[in-house]
């Protein structure tokens, strides 16, 4: 008697269980952008960071996302900054996260791959009852290369240069008016790197005339492996006030990275409030000038406090 | 006959008959004197037969006391320009200082002196030269020992006839009007300096017949006037020829044969005949027609009659860009954001340039528009020009498609600042679909691309070539997945039952949004009345339906009991290769989707009748490049 009233039960309620349709997770598109974390270029005891945006279409909703690690071996490498748990509030359309990937000094050299799941759950926890509910995800593939060489390159992701002073002369000094030429670079490298040098040959408005060609003074700062970064190079000028056409040429040693056209505005000296070139700009027969009286006075002297100091002790 | 022998004779009488004839002579003279005979008793006396002597003292010439010279050298090196004075200037003296003339003529021969009425109306009457030559000037009456000068204007050989020969020969004279016997001085000089001395020289106008030039002309190119001419003069060498252009007709100056700053062109190099004269047209220079007018000059700087107006036309030419003036995002990736969506903000600036200055000559805007395309570089300007036609959200955006395809926003920020200055330069916003291809990443079949942008500036009549900026960026795979239908609808099913007859009917719809091809996993939690996420269900017999009851596959017709039906773990996510590609098209309809079919068995245990909660978690993979 029992059996039957269960299995009438049964009949009359389970058949409800699952009709219903109220499902309030999955109403939106859920993505990453990158979809990885990727490095060919890791050594021993580097540092890499990676930022990946979670996005999504419906911000009308509070969300978090679960993050799981699943990287056998290379766990320890590996940190998401905000943590294995990471909001989405209601109306942020895209919420980063930053996979941190330390590499320790004793790591074999090798390939290591591995993945991140990211689930994306109710910040409430709750569930609609009724049937299955649908949660979104995506999985951050991870491919990492650990290697005992050094690779020096980098990518020109964008150059400028502003506007600068023509150069000015003191007494027979003629100091250049000074390029200022700044490049955004990532270091797609594993080493310190800058360009080795930057090239200019200028040429007149119509850009059919080579006026003059220079280079870079002085070193360029370099750049931290897999970072980007704006670095200035700064090349001297002699030509006066006027426009020009400037053909620039990026050098990583022989290879040429980046080569283009730009148009130069060099302005009548002392319009702008920027600082020119000083000694190091000097050509070296300016330098010479300079220098070769200086040192004649200190030798002159030198040879004085001796002849001096050699009295003295006779003296004595 | 003399003889020594007679010699004191001699001294005795030796100068007594001297003395006496002398002092008979003597008076002579004194007794005519005495009775004071006079010269026209004398005359009387002569004519009344006696012998008497008569003399008649003649006039004299003046003479040179400076010989003649031209006042303004007129030689071969330095002629007199036709229309120009020939000055000549000499110091005469007249021996009984009356005044003189100074008479220039072209021969040699005799002139004629002119007598003046009487003493009293002295430099009245000036010479002439014989009839043969060609009298070159006569001065005015000038006071003996005074400098005298004469002038004659020439003329140029090309206004007709004239006495003026290229090389004119001058004989200069000295004269007088005496009243009874004028006389001129009897050998005529032609100076005694090498290069003021006789023969003048006159540099006839060089002949311009017509000017023209070689436009219309592009900015930064060169203009060249070129001219039908000639020069009549042709001692020792013919004439070097020049041009001088000038931008008007009034501020040419005579003298210095230059036009200041309305110079157009001079030539740089001479010709005796049809000579030239160039200009580059620097750049900023406005399409137009431009006033000039075309100078011919010797080189005696003797210009010819004229000028002749040759106006020239400045071509319009389309803008330009520099590559390095096109900047895409700053140089960052693009990176995409809204599944299923355009993600909006992506940057570009660019500056168009214009040799025809960025205003036009009526003060107006020159540069009028651009044209755009952002495009996968491999794709490049060729198939994807800022035209209308080639638009595609994968991988070609132009502005040729229309704001409403394409939604690009452009705002002019760096103004022309005038006719003298080239730029304008643009900052815009535009926004890419999901579907963007990506450069990005190893595992993409677009590996070894990037994203460019190019650009074309249009001016009023001219539209200028794509210019791909120098530095391009890439564009991130977008992993993104979305369920179609938000729910898994098993229907009703009885304890010990299993949902569609046993069959995976109840199906998931997975939609790929984003830009890549995708596969899923799927992982599932345990159904009860009190599930949460994070609060598991307590597995019991009779109230909690274990993950492991579902089943799933990818395609239909499967049997919940088939070995093809995966089974639903909460610890484990199985792979289910959907594969899915990469979407294509932006509509909904477009969008890349699979299928999961379901199904489920209530465990026979159940006893717990009620609401059951649940939660299938889907989460998107990338597939492999062979799958998008």
């Amino acid at each position: 008697m029992k059996s039957r009233l269960r299995k009438l039960f049964a009949l009359l309620i389970f058949p409800l269980l699952f009709s219903s349709a109220n499902i309030g997770i999955a109403e939106a598109g859920f993505g990453i952008t990158p979809p990885y974390v990727r490095n060919t270029s890791l050594t021993r005891n580097s540092t890499y960071e990676q930022q990946i945006l979670l996005v999504r279409s419906d911000v009308n909703v509070a969300q978090k996302a679960e993050l799981t690690l699943d990287a056998p071996g290379i766990e320890d490498w590996i940190e998401i900054v905000e943590g294995a748990e990471i909001k989405m509030p209601r109306g942020e359309q895209k919420v980063p996260m930053t996979v941190r990937v330390t590499v320790p000094g004793d790591a074999d050299f090798g390939e290591y791959k591995g993945s991140i799941r990211i689930r994306t759950l109710p910040d409430d926890n709750q569930v609609t009852g009724g049937a299955v509910s649908i949660s979104l995800g995506a999985l951050v593939d991870i491919n990492l290369n650990v290697i005992d060489r050094e690779i020096k390159d980098f990518r020109v992701r964008r150059i400028s240069v502003p506007d600068l002073n023509e150069g000015s002369k003191l007494a027979w000094l003629f100091f250049p008016g000074k390029i200022r030429f700044d490049m955004l670079l990532e270091n797609t490298g594993n080493v310190d790197i800058s360009p080795s040098e930057v090239e200019f040959r200028i040429y007149d408005r119509s850009g059919k005339i080579l006026l003059e060609e220079t280079s870079n003074l002085g070193r360029i700062d370099e750049i931290k492996p897999y970072i980007t970064e704006t670095v200035t190079a700064e090349i001297p000028t002699r030509l006066p006030a006027g426009t020009y056409i400037a053909r620039y040429r990026i050098f990583n040693d022989d290879e040429i990275k980046q080569e283009g056209d730009l148009s130069l505005n060099i302005m009548p000296a002392g319009t702008l409030q920027v600082a020119g070139f000083g000694f190091g700009g000097l050509s070296v027969p300016h330098k010479v000038s300079i220098l070769l009286p200086i040192f004649a006075v200190i030798i002159a002297l030198i040879y004085f406090f001796n002849y001096r100091r050699k009295n003295l002790l006779g003296r004595n | 006959m003399y003889t020594r022998e007679e010699l004191p004779q001699y001294v005795k009488t030796a100068g007594k008959v001297t003395v006496l004839t002398a002092i008979a002579g003597f008076l002579v003279f004194m007794t005519a004197f005495i009775f004071d005979f006079g010269a026209q008793e004398l005359s009387k006396v002569s004519a009344q037969g006696a012998a008497s002597t008569t003399l008649t003292v003649l006039n004299t010439p003046p003479s040179f006391d400076v010989f003649p010279y031209e006042v303004v050298e007129s030689s071969t090196t330095t002629p007199t320009n036709s229309g120009n004075s020939v000055q000549w200037a000499a110091i005469g003296s007249d021996s009984n200082l009356a005044p003189y003339f100074l008479l220039i003529c072209s021969t040699n021969a005799s002139p004629t002196a002119n007598a003046a009425a009487n003493p009293s109306s002295l430099g009245t009457e000036p010479p002439e030269c014989d009839g043969g030559a060609i009298q070159w000037g006569v001065s005015t009456s000038t006071i003996s020992g005074q400098q005298a000068t004469v002038s004659t204007t020439t003329i140029d050989s090309n206004d007709g006839p004239s006495d003026f020969a290229e090389v004119n020969e001058w004989y200069a004279w000295v004269c007088d009007d005496d009243p009874e016997s004028p006389r001129c001085i009897n050998v005529p000089s032609q100076g005694l300096y090498s290069t003021s001395s006789s023969p003048f020289h006159v540099n006839s106008r060089p002949v311009l017949t017509a000017a023209s030039n070689d436009g219309p002309t592009d900015p930064d190119s060169t203009v060249t006037f070129t001219s039908t001419a000639t020069d009549p003069d042709s001692v020792e060498a013919d004439d070097d020829l020049r041009l001088i252009v000038c931008s008007d007709n009034t501020t040419y100056d005579n003298n210095t044969n230059t036009c200041g700053a309305a110079e157009i062109a001079s030539s740089s190099v001479t010709a005796i005949t049809n000579p030239s004269a160039a200009r580059l047209l620097s750049s900023p220079i406005q399409d137009q027609s431009y006033t000039a007018w075309v100078y011919l000059v010797d080189e005696h700087d003797h210009e010819a009659t004229g000028p002749i107006q040759a106006d020239f036309v400045v071509n319009n030419v389309a803008p330009t860009l520099l590559n390095s003036n096109i900047d895409l995002n700053g140089g960052s990736d693009l990176v995409l954001s809204v599944p299923a969506g355009e993600t909006t903000g992506f940057n570009l600036e660019f500056t168009i340039s214009d040799a025809n200055s960025c205003e036009n000559a009526g003060g107006g805007d020159e540069i009028t528009g651009y044209g755009v395309s952002v495009f996968r570089t491999s794709v490049g300007t060729t198939s994807c020009d800022s035209t209308v036609g080639p638009y595609d959200p994968n991988s070609c955006y132009n502005s040729g498609s229309g704001s409403a395809t394409w939604n690009l926003s452009c705002t002019e920020t760096l103004a022309c600042s005038g006719a003298t200055s080239t730029d304008v330069g643009y900052t815009c916003s535009f926004p890419l679909w999901f579907v963007a291809d990506p450069t990005e990443g190893a595992e993409s079949p677009f590996v070894g691309d990037s994203w460019s942008a190019a650009v074309r500036g249009i001016d009023e009549a001219a539209t200028g070539t794509m210019v791909t900026g120098v530095s391009s960026v890439g564009l991130g795979q977008f992993l993104a997945i979305d369920i179609e239908d938000a729910e898994i609808t098993y229907g009703s099913v009885e304890p010990g039952q299993t949902s569609g007859g046993g069959m995976l009917t109840a199906t998931s719809v997975a939609l790929n949004v984003g830009n890549t091809g995708i596969d899923q996993r799927v992982e599932g939690e345990s159904m009860c009345e009190e599930f949460t996420v994070g609060n598991d269900c307590v597995h019991t017999g009779t109230t909690t339906i274990p993950a492991s009851q579902q089943r799933f596959a990818s395609t239909t017709g499967t049997a919940y009991t088939d070995l093809e039906a995966q089974i639903l773990s909460s610890t484990t996510p199985v792979e289910l290769e959907l594969n899915v590609p990469k979407t294509t098209g932006t509509t909904t309809l477009d969008y890349q989707k699979a299928t999961t079919y379901w199904g489920i068995e209530v465990p026979g245990t159940i006893t717990f009748a009620g609401i059951y909660r649940g939660l299938n978690s889907f989460v998107g993979a990338v597939s492999e490049i062979g799958e998008w």
